[in-house]
């Protein structure tokens, strides 16, 4: 994206108002999961997008503490998709519908707000959407944890709500120092 | 043929105890052994003691006193069993012909458990591991060419196992994380599964004590170095195979399993022996492992209010676990995924990591200086101009793994290749 098509700061408040809406409604639905074809859904699309955030992270940010928080986040978002993946070969799932191919509009836009975020507010914009989104990955892990449908995939939560929980106190304590 | 454990009656635990003649018993003949009564040994040595030592880090974690006079009661009985059990393979079979019958195990073994795997994803965990120990076979039988043993490989493994490479053992090792699996769930898993996996954890769990234990023994530098970098793929075997059970399972469960385990493997050995003494051996055995069932489904009763009927099958087992020729499943499953790697828990092609993946970097760490598992064939091939393989006179699946093969075409030499090229970052050395 160039520098002209990135968002002015007034409209780039508003990106943040619609991201923290969506993220407070994601957050409500997450919390209400208990079919498996649905938690594979949210799980799958909170991963590639932490995927995609953490690249853009990548490339964006000059903070040493959100290169490392980006490499985290690829990493071990990659570890929790290959686990799902793995999960949905075993004869436990049979009949799980697969994770979809892209993200959903929602998680899109989100990318999308990451890009345009003027230079000087990418940071905060980044941390700002990473507490949100791990917000919602733990409601939906620790939801499904203990009400999800299918063991198997019950257990793929409870792998990872640890995980995302370290992420969120990282991301909260990180958010306090920008 | 089927057997139920749960409907069957022991020896009661108070005359289980031997005398130490008892369990000095005369060891197999070393010529005239079997291969697979050999097998059998070495397996059964390696689910006592992971039974044992299943017992033990469960005494360290209980409190209750009654539970802990249960454990150590079963646990003194499971003792004398492996001493009976080890103390089958003489002291006339060197530390080398020894690991020649651990690396058939794994191979024979794996091969058995992989074909009989219920769970799609499970079955490719196991024939991952089964092409790298495959490979270990024939890196030892090298070494046992080169130290003028008594007898070669062949000799031990009966010509029932080939002796060609696997995955090559240079390219095993690989970062610590993607040795971690998508573990089964007990609620969900078919109980073979639970069983398939107790039983391959505790054969490589075996296999790198039995290692770590006798690599150090010899003087050659370059057997003692073999030793250590084997020894090492042994290790991310038992990572690998235990983070396939289910990690939530109480200790009481895991109790019940390990002798639910038991009595399948003591069961399948005396179903499957060709040898008369070593037959009312496993028997013996499989009697004194149903009162220990018994016992640990009694505790789970009494402890946590639980009938182990919530998860052991109603009809026992279906079938034996058996030792017999895998060659031409291993020849296939060599076909289809020699150039798998492990990508968290996933496995994919090696050509699929991305050039800066951390296996590469791991691999320039630990290879530097080169790697014995390379050094032993190439020597090897330096004093008797070829290297030690025994085929049905196939050429082996993989032409770039023949021995006159194109080395450099193989998947794994082309992506070091290529991550080298990538990265600008020196990989093999």
């Amino acid at each position: 994206m160039t520098q002209e098509e990135k968002h002015s700061p007034v409209r780039h408040t508003f990106d943040k108002l619609q991201d923290v809406v969506g993220g407070m409604m994601g957050r409500m639905s997450a919390s209400m999961v208990s079919s498996a074809n649905q938690f594979v859904e949210k799980a799958a699309l909170s991963d590639r997008y932490e995927i995609m955030a953490g690249r853009i992270a990548l490339r964006r940010t000059k903070s040493p503490d959100l290169v490392m928080l980006a490499k985290t986040m690829i990493a071990d978002h990659t570890a929790s998709t290959h686990n799902l993946q793995a999960a949905l070969e075993m004869q436990e799932t049979r009949g799980v519908m697969a994770p979809p191919a892209e993200l959903d509009a929602r998680h899109k836009t989100l990318v999308e707000h990451l890009e345009a975020a003027p230079d000087d507010m990418f940071d905060s914009t980044y941390i700002d959407q990473q507490v949100l989104a791990h917000e919602e990955a733990l409601s939906l892990l620790v939801h499904f944890r203990d009400h999800g449908d299918n063991p198997q995939l019950r257990s793929c939560a409870e792998a990872f709500a640890p995980v995302v929980y370290r992420h969120l106190q990282h991301c909260k304590a990180l958010k306090q120092g920008h | 043929m089927s057997f139920n454990p749960l409907t069957e009656r022991g020896i009661p635990l108070d005359r289980q105890l031997r005398s130490w003649s008892e369990l000095n018993v005369q060891p197999y003949d070393p010529d005239g052994v079997h291969p697979y009564t050999r097998c059998r040994v070495i397996v059964m040595n390696g689910i006592e003691v992971e039974s044992i030592m299943n017992s033990h880090n469960m005494a360290r974690h209980v409190s209750d006193l009654g539970l802990k006079q249960q454990l150590a009661l079963v646990r003194r009985a499971e003792q004398h069993q492996q001493r009976a059990v080890n103390w089958m393979i003489p002291g006339s079979e060197s530390t080398l012909e020894v690991t020649i019958g651990y690396e058939q195990v794994a191979v024979d073994l794996t091969s058995w458990l992989a074909r009989h795997e219920p769970d799609p994803y499970l079955k490719k965990v196991y024939e991952f591991a089964l092409l790298e120990d495959f490979d270990h076979l024939y890196r030892y039988a090298n070494l046992m060419d080169l130290t003028g043993e008594r007898r070669k490989a062949e000799q031990i493994t009966g010509d029932l196992t080939e002796i060609l490479p696997g995955r090559p053992t240079i390219f095993q090792h690989r970062d610590p994380h993607d040795e971690l699996r998508r573990p089964m769930t007990l609620k969900a898993a078919h109980i073979q599964s639970v069983l398939n996996g107790i039983t391959i954890l505790s054969a490589e769990q075996q296999t790198m004590n039995y290692y770590m234990n006798v690599g150090n023994r010899p003087t050659d530098p370059l057997a003692r170095a073999l030793y250590l970098e084997i020894a090492m793929i042994e290790e991310q075997h038992v990572t690998h195979y235990e983070s396939i059970l289910d990690p939530t399972m109480s200790w009481l469960t895991s109790w019940v399993l390990h002798e639910y385990n038991e009595c399948w493997m003591y069961w399948s050995c005396f179903s499957t022996e060709t040898d008369p003494r070593m037959k009312a051996l496993w028997e013996l055995h499989l009697n004194m492992e149903i009162e220990h069932l018994r016992v640990a489904c009694e505790c789970m009763r009494e402890i946590e209010d639980r009938d182990p009927a919530e998860f052991l099958p109603e009809r026992g087992f279906a079938a034996p676990l058996t030792f017999e020729q895998n060659k031409e499943y291993v020849r296939d499953v060599l076909a289809r995924t020699v150039e798998w790697t492990g990508y968290d828990a996933q496995f994919v092609p090696i050509q699929q990591l991305p050039p800066d993946h951390r296996f590469f970097g791991y691999q320039r760490v630990v290879n530097q200086g080169g790697s014995p598992t390379e050094q032993v064939i190439d020597q090897h091939r330096t004093q008797f101009g070829s290297e030690y393989r025994r085929a049905d006179g196939a050429p082996h699946p993989i032409e770039s793994l023949r021995e006159s093969g194109p080395g450099d075409r193989f998947p794994y030499a082309q992506a070091v290749a290529n991550s080298e090229a990538t990265t600008g970052v020196r990989v093999a050395s």
